[in-house]
């Protein structure tokens, strides 16, 4: 397609505004967290000296060291549920015929559709009944079963995406349904299930309500509860605040950064025909 | 090695019935060819036969084992696709590889035959491949691959020439006819083409909306057509068709039309009126002397130069129009009027209402 020299340009222009746009916030807090602790600031200003120091601080302090810890546990248990519940459970909805297969989907698809909000009251006096307040297993036991619902639905549709072909010649070839699932299909929707992963990932370490309810001691708090604490309790050191945003927001980045290329394409899958 | 049969087979989706009473044997070693237009019902009865569609009242058998109810792991057939269905993320080893290794046998024994299929079929150099990598001539071949590692009881294909080039598609099918002689595994070919099913099948089974119309070897199902829908559709260009009224008298049969008349040896079983179907390669310019009954008139519609050949479309009236065959190049054009002529013993005669064939070679 031929654009011309003035089209490319504003596009770039674009990008580019929006890129700043989406970026500065981060860079900001970047920036401030490398100032001295304490420091008092005022928008966004570069240090006199760039220095680590306020980071150390930030994570003695704020015990981020126990709540990091708290949270990958929950969220890479919650990924791992996740993950190897939604593979097998999408092939079936996707590829299968069974008795009540679109009433069990729409059962699944409630966790998708209903307010999480609605159902946080009655789920902590319910938790609070059987002593799973206060645990890992009262935070990830309901983010697997609302991450499900996405997994599902998410793996459904690639799963359809598929060419019917591919299972048919496996079948011939003698292949289980199973053995289809995990030696051919699964290998082909890496990009699919690493966006899945990435996605998971990324709403368990940031849920917040959750943690707030179920959790009230320190031993068993998340990253973004402990944020929040460390934030009531230094609100007026934005050095020391800005550093702790960043150790929570960077595990995120982090995988983002090293899977982008599979996100990327398991998030346009299906927009362009192969 | 075993045959195959279809018997009584039926197929329904819903209120469709895509396959009515489909009953077809398949000789041991035999290929046979299963053609009709779209959605005629020539996948649904190979997907049957693989166990990927099941049967809704009726039974498959291979060899002497009855399979309706089996999985596909269990009837030991090979499958080639319209569109390869070759396992992307493998390469074209573990493409090979991959029944074999399903099957659990020994890794020495996959590597021998994944080694002999690959350089059978001039695949050796391309073991580390991809199928993205590879052309679509060569994904056919590691398509073909895949079926003749197994070494199965039969070779089931669905319009596998389907996605090549012409060029492409004419050197498949030596390929893959010479390669079935070779290893003597019945075969089952599905195909919309009637030129590849006549040109590859021992028998070949023409399909209408889930029936079978007929089936026969080529050179008995293109001169002797059940009715007229095999007549019109086995044939290329196909044969052309007019309705004429039946006198008789004077031991002989004239079939009569305002535009023409025909006369032709007597024929048991026709009433008044009847269908008379005349391929293309039976008329020709009219020659004084050649032999050919007419001089028939018409205005030509169409041209279609092949070089060795020219068909012309010729309206001989509102209701009648044939398609002549000329040698070579030809001087007419559209709007011309037109002399030709049919060879005697040449003509199809069809009941009016039933389509069935009355007779052959009048």
């Amino acid at each position: 397609m031929n654009t011309g020299s003035f089209e490319r340009t504003a596009t770039q222009v674009m990008l580019a505004l929006f890129a700043v746009l989406a970026l500065a916030p981060l860079v900001v807090v970047v920036l401030a967290a490398m100032h001295p602790s304490g420091t008092l600031l005022s928008g966004a200003g570069l240090p006199d000296s760039f220095s680590l120091a306020t980071f150390r601080t930030a994570w003695d302090e704020g015990g981020f060291s126990q709540l990091m810890t708290s949270s990958a546990i929950v969220a890479v248990t919650v990924v791992a549920l996740t993950t190897v519940l939604s593979i097998p459970a999408g092939y079936a909805f996707g590829t299968m015929r069974f008795p009540f297969a679109d009433l069990l989907f729409y059962v699944i698809l409630t966790g998708i559709v209903v307010p999480f909000e609605s159902l946080i009251v009655p789920l902590y006096y319910s938790f609070r009944n059987v002593g799973l307040t206060d645990s890992y297993w009262g935070l990830i036991l309901p983010q697997t079963g609302l991450s499900i619902s996405f997994g599902v639905f998410w793996m459904r549709a690639f799963f359809r995406s598929l060419p019917p072909e591919l299972s048919d010649a496996a079948r011939v070839d003698g292949a289980t349904s199973w053995r289809i699932l995990w030696r051919v299909l699964v290998p082909i929707g890496r990009p699919a299930i690493v966006t899945m992963v990435l996605l998971v990932f990324m709403w368990t370490w940031n849920e917040f309500l959750l943690a707030l309810v179920m959790i009230s001691d320190q031993t068993h708090r998340t990253a973004p509860l402990g944020l929040s604490a460390f934030q009531s309790r230094y609100g007026v050191d934005i050095p020391g605040v800005s550093a702790a945003a960043v150790f929570v927001a960077a595990p995120v980045v982090i995988l983002y950064v090293l899977t982008q290329r599979q996100f990327l394409r398991g998030m346009l899958a299906g927009s362009i025909k192969g | 090695m075993p045959g195959i049969a279809f018997d009584q087979v039926v197929k329904r989706f819903g209120e469709v019935t895509a396959v009515r009473e489909l009953t077809l044997d398949v000789a041991d070693g035999e290929f046979v060819v299963l053609v009709g237009p779209s959605g005629c019902g020539k996948t649904t009865a190979l997907r049957m036969l693989a166990g990927l569609e099941a049967v809704s009242s009726g039974r498959i058998l291979i060899g002497d084992r009855e399979v309706q109810q089996l999985p596909p792991r269990q009837r030991d057939v090979a499958m080639v696709f319209q569109d390869y269905a070759l396992y992307p993320q493998m390469s074209v080893y573990r493409n090979l590889a991959f029944g074999l290794q399903t099957r659990k046998v020994p890794r020495e024994q996959v590597r021998r035959l994944v080694t002999e299929a690959a350089e059978r079929l001039g695949l050796a150099e391309l073991l580390d491949r991809k199928p993205r990598q590879l052309s679509g001539g060569q994904r056919q071949r590691v398509a073909l691959g895949r079926a003749l590692v197994r070494k199965p009881q039969a070779f089931l294909m669905d319009e596998p020439l389907s996605n090549l080039d012409a060029k492409l598609r004419v050197d498949m099918r030596a390929e893959i006819k010479a390669l079935q002689r070779e290893t003597g595994v019945t075969t089952v070919f599905v195909t919309h083409d009637q030129v590849e099913a006549m040109t590859m099948g021992d028998r070949i089974a023409v399909m209408r909306d889930g029936l079978l119309e007929q089936e026969g070897r080529p050179d008995v199902v293109y001169n002797r057509p059940a009715n007229m829908f095999v007549a019109g559709f086995i044939g290329s260009p196909a044969m052309t068709f007019g309705r004429v009224g039946v006198d008789r008298g004077d031991g002989a049969l004239r079939l009569t039309h305002p535009a023409l008349r025909l006369e032709c040896a007597p024929v048991a079983g026709v009433g008044d009126e009847a269908i008379v179907g005349i391929r293309p390669e039976h008329t020709r310019p009219w020659q004084d002397g050649a032999g050919l009954a007419g001089p028939f008139q018409g205005t030509i519609e169409s041209v279609e130069a092949l070089g060795r050949e020219t068909f012309l479309g010729v309206r001989v009236a509102d209701d009648l129009r044939l398609v002549v065959r000329a040698d070579g190049a030809s001087d007419h054009r559209l709007g011309d009027r037109f002399q030709f002529g049919v060879e005697r013993g040449r003509l199809h005669l069809f009941h009016s209402g039933s389509e069935a064939a009355i007779a052959h070679s009048v």
